[in-house]
């Protein structure tokens, strides 16, 4: 596996990707502008570069309950940096919230919901994949009807009609936060193609010396999955893990869109896209607001997809010629 | 001036081996094929056997690339020619079938398509009159009820019938070379008689020469007037069929002729298979001088140190009538000792 | 075949069944209704329109005479029926809750037709543009052309289509006046919506068929058809297109489905009178009957797509035998 991220193109994915987890997880400790502070301005301001405005006072430390970690983060931000911030490189929304600031912070929320998501799925379609492989015959051929039942049905269509029900106009669903709903039902989604997968791995491995050698041996069905068909199996389940995170960041950002998906003050990358997308008007054209999260969003997927082909081209070369 | 000429013909393999040492399929290979006879070109897998084929017919994989030598088709030179003159002469003057049946039929088109897009591109014949000839064509090779088959696809028809198929599509344009890349192979022992027989019958009917490639002796001695034998991409012994079963020259013949399974003879089963010591060469990691040596029984000191070349046995040549007997060049083997094995009578090996 | 078709209807069936029973229950165990969301109506007037509407009745027999295997009302919501199957077993997907004076098979009789129109434009272009694409890049795997046309299949997948259809507005609306902004009618209205929409599938076509004609081109048959002497041209279209756009048609049953979800983003952007926009909305308005019709529609669209598909690829592959699903 090291020897596909050989290939100059997958280094250059993860180094990206590597660093967007690093600046994401460090949010709160780069001297940005708060994401939700306002201003009194009624328009978007075009983005200023760094060499004419390096930043300025101003810092006003206003954020979204945060957790304990990140307010600790704060706190030495503040110690380090004063009530410096940086200035608007990237330009400002209608509300006078930093876009760079809000573009830092809205990799958090996008790339979370896009792990947590594939995560879920990853584990139900493991799960399910893995356990239909091994029982075969009847049970196994039931288990692919669900899902390709499962398949037909438009369920992107369901989980859109599941959220915007449960968008209560009024009140709401008490217990559950909107997040978690989210992941849940984009996790839903994901499944299938990762169950499909891991249960052909599995099949294969079944006919393989050392999982018969096994049975032979007495060990039990949970045994076996545990320890030898899962330990196959995550390789190729990874493989589909990064291709699966880019389809889940697309979805919330379409979910955002439809004003379905992450709710204010919090921030997600397709909650600033679509916020770009609908400043578009005749009379302010306010490109950075379109611009810098579309490339923001580019750049991710097209780093996971490239690093995720690479990973499956490495399995390939390997699961051609043996098990 | 024969109908096909190669002389040291050389392939390599674009990337480099391990050490960095190139690797060739095919090594200074040196051919000649008269009108109407049948060569056949003898080796274990890997020899490079199928790999001269295609060499022969600009069909070289990708990675695989020609480093040198000559291939003359009635004096032509083939390597030199533009691949559009290339593609002239093939399916045309010069014709393979594959060992894979269902690897020569395309599973996506009916065959009686595959058979006339043949006659339509080298004889631009119109697609009704190509059909109807495809359809005696089939019959020739012995399909029943040929003109329904036109409309079948490759998977409907068994194994052998696709290969009669291929047989069939091969010589729809009479050529006058038929490669044929271990054509039995695939094939149980009645179908590999038959599919012989379609190649004597198109020998005799058409004067087709027949180039041969196998590993199964038997079949090149039903069929063959000549063999040559090849050994980790090298050429090492080339003669009439007769001499090289009587009298081969090169220890791996040899070996070869000695390990071919034979019944039970005067005094009951052998109780062994024989076979040649060692395994088969690692193509990149060739030792110095001859290939074979470390396997080989007669070597001697200088095996190892220089690649022995392709040098001609002299012999009186004579017949039954005391003449001179034309022998197609004479007999040459690439090895330091063939004089030794010469002077035997069908030598055995030594234990 | 026939045994084919006639399984698929049978699951289909099922499925349709499944739907329609699991989104209507959903949809009223949600808190809100469709009434109280404009204005507040005074308590009287509301509970008369909620009678209008049978929702008043109890679930199960709102359920029945919305499915319709039984008549059960005296009178429908615009006069007598006297027929025995009514609802939606005929035909009949029942009045808008919102919109007063439609009935849901009028909102949809006159959007579903844009929505088809401009799906079909943009896979239209996507097709006829991925697979020229991917063709191109395996008939020179590894030169310029494919590493150009990989990077841009890249980047069409991992836009969402809303942000591509951001720029394209930027770019072709405000910065070099070509389009107009908004609204459908004429050609010119189609273009961007169609672009947008289009996109990625665009992208995914090409990369299929790359990734399919490479493999095909590998096969021994077509060394062997190369062989015989057969040109370029004819080893192409002839012998390898069919194999290299299989994985192309297997994928368009699922992407059919892509467009559809796709477009309820782009009519809104560009103002498209299309179902789209119903959808959301109608499931934000608590307007059940319509929510319900768009979701059975949609299905519908995407069962037979997908059947179709399954079809064009037996008639393809002479050694698929339908029904033989592994």
């Amino acid at each position: 596996m090291k020897a596909a991220l050989g290939s100059g193109g997958a280094r250059w994915a993860l180094g990206f990707l590597a660093l967007l987890a690093a600046l994401s997880l460090l949010a709160p400790l780069l001297p940005l502008p708060s994401p939700i502070a306002l201003s009194l301005r009624g328009e978007p301001g075009p983005p200023v570069a760094p060499w004419e405005e390096l930043g300025g006072e101003g810092f006003r430390a206003e954020y979204w309950p945060l957790g304990p970690l990140d307010r600790r983060l704060v706190e030495l931000r503040r110690s380090l940096f004063g009530a410096w911030q940086s200035g608007p490189w990237l330009g400002t929304d209608s509300k006078g919230r930093d876009l760079l600031s809000r573009l830092v912070w809205g990799s958090r929320t996008s790339l979370a919901v896009g792990l947590a998501a594939a995560l879920c799925s990853l584990v139900i379609g493991v799960l399910y994949g893995a356990l239909s492989g091994l029982a075969g015959g009847r049970v196994d051929e039931a288990m692919m009807r669900l899902v390709d039942l499962l398949y037909s049905l438009p369920f992107v269509f369901l989980v859109i009609f599941a959220l915007a029900l449960l968008e209560a106009p009024r009140g709401g669903w008490p217990g559950i936060s909107r997040e978690q709903v989210l992941y849940l039902a984009i996790g839903a989604v994901g499944w299938l193609t990762m169950a499909r997968v891991v249960r052909g791995q599995v099949l294969s491995l079944r006919e393989s010396e050392f999982v018969k050698a096994a049975r032979v041996l007495g060990s039990s069905t949970p045994r076996i999955l545990a320890t030898h068909v899962v330990p196959n199996v995550l390789p190729v389940a990874a493989a589909y893990l990064t291709l699966t995170v880019p389809s889940v960041i697309l979805l919330e950002a379409f979910l955002s869109f439809l004003g379905l998906g992450v709710e204010p003050p919090r921030v997600s990358w397709g909650l600033l896209a679509a916020d770009g997308v609908s400043a578009l008007n005749r009379i302010q054209v306010s490109w950075w607001l379109i611009v810098f999260p579309s490339a923001a969003i580019a750049a991710t997927l097209l780093a996971l997809n490239v690093l995720g082909d690479a990973l499956r081209d490495a399995l390939d070369v390997r699961g051609r010629g043996g098990v | 001036m024969a109908l096909l000429e190669v002389d040291g013909l050389r392939v390599r393999f674009e990337r480099s081996a391990v050490d960095g040492e190139r690797i060739r399929p095919v090594d200074d290979v040196s051919l000649r094929l008269e009108p109407g006879e049948a060569l056949g070109l003898v080796g274990e897998s890997g020899s490079g056997k199928s790999m001269t084929a295609l060499a022969l017919m600009g069909l070289l994989p990708r990675g695989a690339v020609l480093e040198g030598g000559s291939v003359r088709l009635g004096g032509r030179e083939l390597l030199a020619l533009p691949e559009r003159e290339l593609r002239r002469l093939r399916g045309d003057r010069i014709a393979i079938v594959f060992q894979d049946p269902s690897g020569a039929l395309n599973p996506y088109l009916p065959v009686g398509l595959q058979l006339a897009e043949v006659l339509e591109e080298h004889r631009g014949i119109a697609r009704r009159e190509a059909l109807r000839r495809s359809a005696r064509a089939l019959g020739e090779v012995g399909i029943p009820d040929p003109e329904a088959r036109l409309a079948a696809y490759p998977h409907e028809l068994s194994g052998g019938m696709r290969q009669r198929v291929a047989i069939a599509m091969a010589l729809l344009c009479e050529p006058e070379i038929l490669i044929a890349d271990e054509p039995t192979t695939a094939l149980d022992a009645t179908l590999q008689a038959q599919v012989l027989e379609l190649f004597a019958q198109a020998r005799r009917a058409r004067g087709t020469a027949l180039l041969l490639i196998t590993h199964d002796l038997g079949v090149v001695a039903r069929s063959c007037d000549r063999v040559s034998v090849m050994y980790a991409g090298r050429l090492v012994e080339t003669a009439e069929l007769r001499e090289v079963f009587a009298r081969p020259l090169h220890p791996y013949t040899l070996g070869l002729l000695e390990s071919a399974p034979r019944l039970a003879r005067e005094g009951g089963a052998r109780p062994e298979l024989p076979s040649i010591p060692g395994l088969p060469p690692d193509l990149a990691r060739l030792p110095a001088g001859c290939a074979f040596h470390p396997r080989c029984s007669f070597r001697i000191e200088r095996c190892g140190r220089e690649r022995p070349s392709l040098q001609p046995f002299m012999e009186r040549p004579r017949d039954a009538a005391g003449g001179v007997r034309r022998l197609d060049g004479p007999r040459r083997a690439a090895c330091h000792e063939k004089e030794r094995l010469g002077a035997l009578a069908r030598p055995q090996v030594p234990a | 075949m026939s045994r084919f078709l006639l399984r698929r209807l049978a699951w289909f069936g099922v499925t349709f069944w499944a739907v329609v029973t699991v989104s209507f229950f959903m949809m009223r165990a949600v808190p809100g209704g469709p009434f109280g969301s404009d204005r507040a109506l005074p308590a009287a007037i509301e509970r008369a329109v909620r009678a209008r509407y049978h929702l008043d009745w109890p679930l199960w027999r709102q359920y029945l005479d919305y499915l319709g295997p039984l008549d059960l009302s005296e009178h429908g919501a615009f006069g007598t029926r006297e027929r025995v199957l009514g609802g939606v077993l005929a035909g009949d997907l029942g009045p808008s809750l919102k919109y007063r004076d439609f009935t849901v098979n009028d909102v949809i009789a006159q959007s579903l037709p844009v929505s088809m129109a401009l799906g079909a434009a943009a896979l239209a272009w996507a097709l006829a543009v991925g697979i020229t694409c991917g063709l191109l890049a395996a008939l020179r795997p590894g030169g310029r052309t494919d590493a150009a046309l990989r990077l841009a299949a890249s980047a069409g997948i991992a836009l969402p289509n809303f942000a591509l259809a951001g720029l394209l507005v930027l770019v072709f609306v405000y910065w070099l006046p070509i389009f107009p902004v908004a609204g459908w009618g004429s050609w010119r209205q189609l273009a961007l919506p169609a672009l947008a929409l289009g996109a990625p599938f665009a992208a995914y076509a090409a990369r299929l068929t790359r990734t399919g004609m490479l493999e095909v081109l590998s096969q021994d048959w077509i060394r062997a058809a190369r062989a015989k002497g057969m040109p370029p041209r004819t080893i192409v279209f002839r012998h390898a297109l069919r194999g290299a756009l299989l994985p192309v048609v297997s994928w368009l049953g699922p992407a059919a489905a892509g467009v559809l979800t796709g477009s309820l983003v782009i009519e809104q952007i560009f103002h498209v009178p299309g179902t789209g926009s119903h959808f959301v909305n109608s499931a934000l308005n608590r307007d059940y009957t319509l929510a319900m019709g768009v979701t059975i529609v949609y299905m519908v669209l995407v069962y037979g797509f997908n059947t179709l598909v399954d079809v064009t690829y037996a008639l393809l592959d002479p050694r698929v035998r339908l029904g033989a699903r592994s």
